[in-house]
């Protein structure tokens, strides 16, 4: 290249860098204008008005242009006396949308909480929560459960809508909130233990479920005929070989799997599915469960002399542990007594 | 269809000859036209074949049998039902006392000890039953009282999956589903495999075809060589009404009834001679699955729910 041209192109090069300086250095202007403006607005606001007169973050400025005054001007001056809060504010003007969400939900701890307004920043920005019919609404609402703060709990949720197949997962909304049970329940800690649980053991089974045809939740509880019976938690249909099957995971979050009710779902359970791999019964870890209580209860509600569970065992024996069980001849109770594989799938084993 | 009763505290449904059986403990029940109603505080299990019905209020005890002409015969002692099979004009039921095999039909006064017995998975006709364990199938001849047959699958036949349950059989071919999806078709007398079709799923026996229910597609198979002869895709029915077939289905000469698990309970129904889809029904409780809870019989819909509920629809 001859040496005129060149210095020309070295020319232009080094224009073309002031100007993109300059571009950079207007990207940080205040806008001096609106500032004027909201100091105005908020003047009787004096923590407000400080921040507004200290920050140098246009986003800032726009989210208090934004912010429906009469509903929200008293309170967040309030909490911007908390000077943690309102750094972090500062540094991220999104918060102010989660802030607004725990407002509403009249939380006024959990708003100032900068874990919990990160972790309603995070799922909020996962990209399932509207083909779930997860609201806002819903995410302020959540309530913590012993151990497990509201932090936490919004994690647990962002990973299990992650773990779940888009478009195939059908009622998840009221593992969070139906009406009012769910992760929103705020009278009953067992409730929310149960949705807490469910996310976990949907997150565990994360391979299982990606490849499942659909996962249904419920968790509604109804009567019939003055007797308890319970919708299955997760239930999942999935293709195998090309066959369809129905799996069940039912999850007991108490301090007891035997409960009152126990009898009542295995006996449901066991007239939907087609193989007894097919079923698990999830609790929490610190729970503890033998195989004679199950036995017990079992026995207790009549399940061994049921054709339909002694027919799901059969198979099960000629599928699995191959003993030559004939419940024509043999005991149901000696068979589950002398073998542990059936517990170990239904109640140890993921899906 | 149109719903034409709902009748609660039914145990059982059963269909023989021309009759329709009901179990139940409702007193209140009027007479159907032919419809035989046996009223009892509890049920066991009731079997079927086409020339009666037996059936146990408990288990391991007396068994009762119905014959055609609707007579009621009871023998007494300690019997297993579960595994029991039709046999010539009557039952093969398990004495669980003696551990073998008794015979049992109208013209007996008593069970009628046959001195062997054979744990077995199924009955494929009046000459063969057979065992499914693992990998392994056993034919057990009756005429014999003997073990005449043992295969192991993979190991014979050089297959990558394992026998499952729905073995059946048409005339001296057996038809074994395997693990992978496949069905094979294995001629008893010569253990030589007759054909292998790919990725049929749940299967039934209807004359000589086999009609399949796989990846949401119905099929029609010929029995003797194995091919399809037909299939429609159900993925219509899915999109619609969100049907899946995961229960069983049950074919009858001009049509093919096919359930779902769970609630609201569901019968789809297709037309056996077309494949076409012709209904779906819709009751709140679901169907148990399995065989016994829907039947077709003189132009009735007959189905139990899982609490009991017999829900009766005639054709219009």
């Amino acid at each position: 290249m001859p040496s005129a041209s060149l210095k020309a192109f070295e020319d232009a090069q080094k224009n073309l860098s002031k100007q993109r300086e300059l571009l950079d250095e207007a990207a940080v202007f205040i806008d001096e204008a609106l500032k004027a403006r909201l100091l105005v607005k908020y003047v009787d606001y004096p923590n407000i008005s400080t921040w507004i007169d200290e920050t140098s973050n246009n986003s800032v400025l726009t989210k208090l242009e934004n912010l429906d005054f009469d509903k929200y001007a008293s309170n967040l001056d309030e909490d911007l006396l908390d000077l943690d809060f309102k750094s972090a504010l500062n540094e991220d003007a999104e918060l102010v949308g989660e802030w607004e969400i725990l407002h509403d939900a009249e939380k006024p701890k959990l708003r100032k909480s900068l874990d919990a307004l990160e972790a309603l920043d995070r799922i909020r920005k996962n990209s399932k929560l509207s083909d779930l019919n997860i609201t806002d609404q819903m995410l302020g609402a959540i309530e913590g459960i012993p151990n497990v703060g509201y932090a936490q709990i919004l994690d647990d949720l962002d990973a299990a809508i992650k773990a779940l197949p888009e478009g195939k997962t059908v009622d998840f909304y009221k593992v969070v909130s139906d009406g009012n049970r769910g992760l929103v329940n705020a009278n009953n800690v067992w409730d929310r233990r149960h949705s807490w649980l469910t996310l976990k053991k949907i997150k565990e089974n994360e391979t299982f479920l990606t490849n499942a045809d659909e996962v249904r939740f419920e968790v509604e509880l109804e009567r019939i005929n003055g007797v308890n019976h319970a919708v299955p938690d997760i239930y999942v249909t999935k293709s195998d070989n090309g066959i369809a099957r129905i799996i069940i995971g039912e999850v007991k979050a108490g301090d007891n799997v035997i409960t009152s009710n126990f009898n009542s779902q295995c006996t449901r359970y066991f007239n939907e599915i087609t193989d007894i791999r097919n079923l698990r019964l999830f609790r929490r870890d610190e729970v503890t469960l033998t195989k004679q209580q199950v036995i017990d209860a079992w026995k207790n509600g009549g399940l061994l002399d049921n054709p339909v569970v002694e027919g799901l065992f059969y198979k099960f024996d000629n599928d699995v542990v191959q003993s030559g069980f004939d419940p024509d001849i043999d005991l149901l109770e000696d068979y589950l007594k002398n073998n542990n594989d059936w517990f170990n799938t239904i109640f140890e084993t993921s899906f | 269809l149109k719903e034409l009763k709902k009748i609660p505290y039914v145990f059982e449904i059963a269909a023989f000859a021309e009759q329709f059986v009901i179990f139940t403990s409702n007193t209140e029940l009027k007479l159907l036209p032919n419809v035989f109603i046996i009223s009892l505080e509890e049920l066991y299990l009731a079997k079927s074949s086409e020339n009666c019905i037996i059936y146990q209020t408990r288990k391991s005890g007396v068994v009762f049998l119905l014959s055609k002409d609707l007579s009621i015969s009871e023998f007494k002692g300690t019997y297993g039902i579960l595994n029991a099979f039709s046999y010539r004009n009557g039952f093969i039921v398990t004495n669980v006392k003696s551990r073998t095999y008794h015979y049992i039909e109208r013209k007996l006064r008593e069970s009628q000890d046959l001195k062997y017995y054979f744990n077995k998975s199924g009955k494929l006709n009046e000459e063969y039953l057979f065992k499914r364990l693992g990998d392994e199938i056993t034919l057990f001849t009756l005429s014999q009282k003997e073990v005449s047959l043992t295969f192991d699958i993979p190991k014979d036949f050089g297959f990558d999956a394992s026998p499952v349950e729905g073995i059946f059989n048409l005339e001296s071919t057996i038809y074994i589903p395997l693990s992978n999806g496949q069905l094979m078709a294995v001629d008893i007398t010569t253990r030589k495999l007759i054909w292998k079709q790919e990725r049929v799923g749940k299967v039934r026996i209807y004359e000589e075809k086999i009609y399949c229910i796989a990846d949401y597609t119905i099929k029609e198979l010929d029995a003797k060589t194995g091919k399809i002869i037909r299939e429609k895709s159900m993925q219509n029915l899915v999109e619609s009404y969100n049907f899946k077939p995961t229960g069983e289905h049950k074919v009858y000469d001009d049509c093919i009834f096919l359930m779902s698990t769970g609630k609201p309970g569901r019968v789809a129904i297709y037309d056996r001679k077309s494949l076409d889809f012709l209904e779906l029904i819709e009751i709140d409780e679901m169907i148990p699955v399995g065989q016994n809870h829907v039947h077709w019989h003189n132009n009735r819909l007959y189905i139990l729910d899982f609490v009991k509920n017999l829900h009766i629809y005639e054709r219009e």
